[in-house]
């Protein structure tokens, strides 16, 4: 395997965790582990993602072909983020976060899987992280109702709403807010350093 | 009275209120100062991480720059989740001096030292913890649920024996219950997706309830609102009938509950799955 020419998605991970996919082996201890790679998930398996990795790296003439395959998979927005995938790689392949490379690259590029569920699972994290840092912190309900208002998904988990409230998990009226101009002003600055 | 800085974090201040209240009366009976951080931020979770790196880092080493401020070498973060984004933030401020230049913090922020509950009660307080004990849990059957992010990876949280963790057990056993063996303690729940990716969630919840109740439990033990919410809210959508379902508490109202804290002081009566009626019972 080559290491790869330095705008691979391997050399952004690389960058990004530390670690490389470059070095997988494709024992197949991620997919074993992994509680998303089952019928009815992911639509490929994380080990075979790493492949993809290594081809995109050492075929130049083809890359472009496997860099669409592991940005445009469900997989990595299927990943739940456990890290047991990350904890088990014999080859130490911090696969849970080169899965967050992969979803944020292919957000950049606007590549992504377009599927109804990987849209869904954006919007969520649209939602939470507009939230995050519009108010500082996440006020359930306004969560609940900007994820519903940005899907459609209106009645989804209904009744689970007036049960929480009858045992005082929902607040209705907002708590605290802070202050976030400092965070927003840093990720701006680290994104261009 | 020592004093520990405190992130209850967004879950905390909201739907596992009594997280918050039974870590609250637990630190008290302790002989801990909780120092709330100063206008804390959300650390941001799951969603942060998944699509935007800068802004993942950035909201959780505010925090840990918050709490240096205060001079707080030490922050609990009760939520598993915020917990794992702090303790990877300092491990991201180790790797690359341009977070802290970003936030116009001084080297060193890396230094503060995020704290799980279950670091905080099995390390520092376990000592303190036996002697405050006065109402055994009798020989309580349970299944302790560390689900993902208290334990993994080890390189953030320092866990050593990552696949078969011992600490809950071992703070289940000193408080008098009985910590069954049993299969399902590191799986993950599916909890980022509880609004975005249902199937998941009911999956991983049905496969973790029936092997908590195979192996005889009574009640779930656990460290993480996420892991709370999904266990709890959901049995019936799994599709376990009433007298199947298995109330879900966390450390801290099961320590509390040992040390003699009523039930409403604990939040005992704010669960989905009755739990009270499980501790009350006479045994032995």
């Amino acid at each position: 395997m080559s290491s790869g020419n330095t705008s691979s998605l391997a050399e952004k991970i690389r960058e990004a965790t530390g670690s490389t996919p470059l070095d997988c082996y494709q024992c197949g201890r991620c997919a074993a582990g992994c509680p998303q790679n089952v019928p009815g998930e992911m639509d490929v398996s994380p080990t075979r993602v790493m492949h993809w990795l290594q081809l995109e790296a050492a075929f130049p003439e083809r890359a472009s072909e496997y860099t669409q395959r592991a940005l445009g998979a469900e997989t990595p927005w299927l990943c739940a983020g456990c890290q047991a995938c990350t904890t088990r790689c014999p080859q130490g392949v911090d696969i849970a976060a080169a899965m967050d490379v992969l979803r944020q690259e292919g957000l950049e590029r606007g590549v992504t899987a377009t599927t109804r569920r990987v849209r869904d699972i954006q919007a969520l994290h649209r939602t939470f992280l507009d939230g995050a840092l519009g108010h500082g912190r996440i006020h359930e309900i306004f969560l609940v109702i900007g994820y519903k208002l940005r899907t459609g998904h209106f009645l989804q988990d209904a009744a689970l709403g007036p049960a929480m409230m009858a045992r005082g998990k929902l607040h209705l009226l907002p708590g605290k807010s802070a202050d976030t101009s400092r965070v927003k002003k840093a990720v701006e600055r680290l994104k261009k350093s | 009275m020592s004093a520990l800085g405190y992130y209850p974090g967004c879950s905390l201040s909201g739907s596992a209120g009594e997280y918050d209240r039974s870590l609250r009366a637990v630190a008290g009976r302790l002989d801990v100062e909780l120092r709330d951080i100063p206008d804390w931020v959300c650390c941001g979770a799951t969603s942060a991480h998944a699509i935007d790196h800068a802004a993942a880092v950035c909201l959780a080493a505010d925090t840990l720059a918050k709490a240096r401020r205060a001079g707080l070498a030490q922050v609990l973060a009760p939520c598993a989740m915020c917990y794992q984004r702090l303790a990877t933030a300092a491990h991201d401020l180790r790797r690359n001096p341009a977070i802290a230049a970003a936030l116009d913090e001084a080297p060193g922020l890396e230094n503060v030292k995020p704290l799980s509950v279950l670091g905080w009660l099995s390390n520092g307080a376990s000592g303190v913890l036996k002697s405050r004990i006065t109402r055994s849990l009798a020989n309580l059957k349970v299944a302790c649920y560390y689900g993902c992010l208290l334990v993994r990876p080890p390189k953030i949280t320092g866990v050593c024996d990552v696949e078969t963790p011992r600490q809950m057990e071992q703070l289940v056993t000193l408080l008098g219950g009985q910590a069954v063996r049993w299969s399902m303690a590191t799986e993950c729940c599916g909890a980022s997706f509880a609004l975005s990716q249902k199937s998941t969630v009911l999956r991983q919840g049905r496969r973790i309830c029936d092997a908590a109740a195979k192996a005889g439990a009574e009640v779930f033990c656990v460290a993480c609102p996420m892991c709370h919410a999904n266990l709890d809210m959901r049995q019936g959508e799994m599709g376990l009938a009433q007298e199947d379902r298995l109330p879900v508490v966390y450390l801290t109202q099961l320590a509390g509950w040992a040390m003699g804290l009523d039930a409403a002081t604990l939040g005992l009566d704010k669960h989905f799955v009755p739990a009270v009626r499980a501790l009350a019972r006479e045994k032995n």
